[in-house]
């Protein structure tokens, strides 16, 4: 991909600031630090939407949750949005958590520069040092920085131009931030897909490649509703529940001949460079994706050459042993009672296996009947 | 004869257990582990505090055997979660009445005492491997290679 045109020295890449201060610092440190460029990066949006002639709003309802993202410009709209679209609301009530986001090439603002350096970001992105209670991410993918502050719930995403933010990220928008400010006791983002039926669903979990989203097509061809086939929002408070976070799907292109319904929904198809296809579920099936379902049961796809299709009761353990660490490890900024609340969902509802042999073609009935029965197969 | 006592090190390991087995996530390596069999037990009377004598003599009391027949057993899977990092030493030495650390043994049970089964899985590691570390460019800001 070509780096974007810099027109103008006032939105290049900054230089490294010198430290001032010498080697980690202590905790009021921290905090003042990351508060103090939070407010930078607050002030560089204004500027950044002044400049676009306003910022454009776009409200969307997670669970209960209104998130209010905040555009300087429709660069970052096109690039980031679509795949929460589904979720948009245009009522009048107040968010509970407010986003700005802006890009440099169409503002024409700098990103204020950063008072780390390379050494102080470790893995997952997460800048140590200078965050304190506001958590920073730095993106080395394509060099996005997302601040967050848990106690106002507002932050800014920044990227030196939309052109830049990859395919993965256009599928699946924000999830550091949203895992930062939809999370609380019992409720989590996980690495899992979820298609329902009628108000009860199925999660779907396993690693990248076990067939999560192989399944969620199959069945959202069927005719399920569709949650989603990577990310959710989970809650275990009361009866366990998924809400729905992006209308995309990911697979790679030789998956596709299993859903040969969805060819033709592809949008941007990838180069050699990128590994999956992105389908825009949302725009292909609109009257598919619903925002919630109970969650009955926890099944766990995995491919199985040469092997029948079928669902085989397991057990908890291995529900939690898939579903956990993908989920909690893969996320900045760890919910260290992620996995209790994971632990609880596996114990209130039944795992199955999810064989997948060279035919799937009965797979959404197998699904089906699982849902239909409320998990008990 | 000195002996040791440990502690779960929860400020970098999140750990459940759920129908006999333990699940526990180390988050600074990106390891994750299954502990089943006696395992589980010995993890439980861990979360208690007990040191590796008290583990020993209660594995005996509830499985038939003698302290001194499972101590082996015990304490080579109190060396192994230490090594992955699950465990780290306590503050406090205490003095047991069990036989010193013997390293590499294996983790064999005994008709009575089932062995401990530590299931290590790497598949993980990559997000938390993975260095962002950068080459920096004309303009002074890194860019990853």
């Amino acid at each position: 991909m070509a780096e974007p045109q810099v027109a103008d020295a006032a939105f290049a890449p900054p230089s490294p600031v010198a430290r001032t201060q010498p080697g980690p610092a202590g905790t009021e440190e921290r905090h003042a630090r990351g508060r103090r460029y939070l407010a930078e990066l607050e002030a560089a949006f204004l500027d950044a939407a002044r400049a676009a002639g306003g910022a454009l709003v776009r409200d969307v309802l997670i669970g209960s949750s209104r998130v209010r993202l905040r555009f300087a410009g429709p660069d970052l709209v096109d690039a980031l949005f679509p795949a929460l679209a589904h979720l948009a609301t245009h009522d009048e009530e107040p968010p509970r958590v407010e986003l700005d986001l802006w890009d440099s090439a169409s503002s024409g603002v700098a990103v204020p520069p950063f008072p780390w350096s390379p050494e102080d970001i470790v893995a997952r992105g997460e800048v140590r040092g200078y965050g304190g209670d506001v958590r920073i991410v730095y993106e080395p993918g394509f060099g996005s920085v997302t601040a967050f502050d848990p106690a106002s719930r507002r932050g800014v995403f920044w990227v030196s131009a939309a052109e830049r933010v990859p395919w993965y990220e256009r599928a699946a928008p924000l999830r550091s931030v949203l895992h930062w400010a939809l999370g609380a006791p019992g409720r989590h983002l996980a690495h899992a897909g979820v298609i329902a039926r009628e108000g009860a669903g199925v999660l779907l979990a396993g690693k990248g490649g076990s067939g999560k989203s192989t399944v969620s097509l199959l069945c959202l061809c069927a005719g399920f509703d569709y949650l989603g086939d990577d990310y959710v929002l989970l809650s275990t408070e009361g009866e366990p529940t998924a809400f729905s976070l992006y209308a995309t799907a990911k697979v790679v292109p030789e998956g596709l001949v299993r859903v040969p319904a969805l060819v033709g929904t592809v949008h941007g198809a990838r180069g050699p460079e990128e590994q999956k296809l992105v389908l825009d579920v949302g725009s292909r099936f609109p009257e598919r994706m619903r925002s919630d379902a109970a969650v009955t049961a926890v099944v766990l796809p995995r491919i199985v050459p040469g092997g029948p299709t079928r669902l085989r009761r397991t057990s908890a353990a291995h529900g939690l042993r898939t579903l956990a660490p993908s989920s909690i490890l893969q996320l900045p900024y760890v919910q260290t009672d992620a996995l209790a609340s994971m632990a609880a969902l596996v114990a209130s509802v039944p795992t199955y296996a999810l064989d997948l042999g060279p035919d799937v073609s009965n797979v959404p009935e197998l699904v089906g009947g699982l849902i239909a029965s409320r998990g008990r197969a | 004869m000195s002996t040791q006592s440990f502690r779960i090190d929860s400020g970098k390991v999140v750990h459940e257990t759920i129908d006999g087995e333990v699940i526990l996530i180390h988050l600074g390596t990106g390891n994750y582990y299954s502990l089943g069999g006696s395992g589980a037990e010995i993890w439980e009377l861990l979360e208690q505090d007990s040191s590796p004598a008290e583990i020993a003599e209660e594995m005996g009391r509830r499985h038939g055997e003698s302290d001194h027949a499972v101590a082996p057993t015990v304490r080579s899977l109190l060396q192994e979660l230490v090594a992955e990092g699950l465990l780290v030493a306590g503050d406090s030495p205490f003095e047991g009445r069990n036989g010193e650390l013997v390293a590499g043994e294996a983790l064999n049970g005994t008709s009575e005492f089932p062995a401990p089964v530590l299931t290590r899985y790497t598949d993980m590691q990559d997000f938390l491997l993975v260095d962002p570390i950068h080459e920096v460019d004309d303009s002074g800001w890194p860019n990853r290679k």
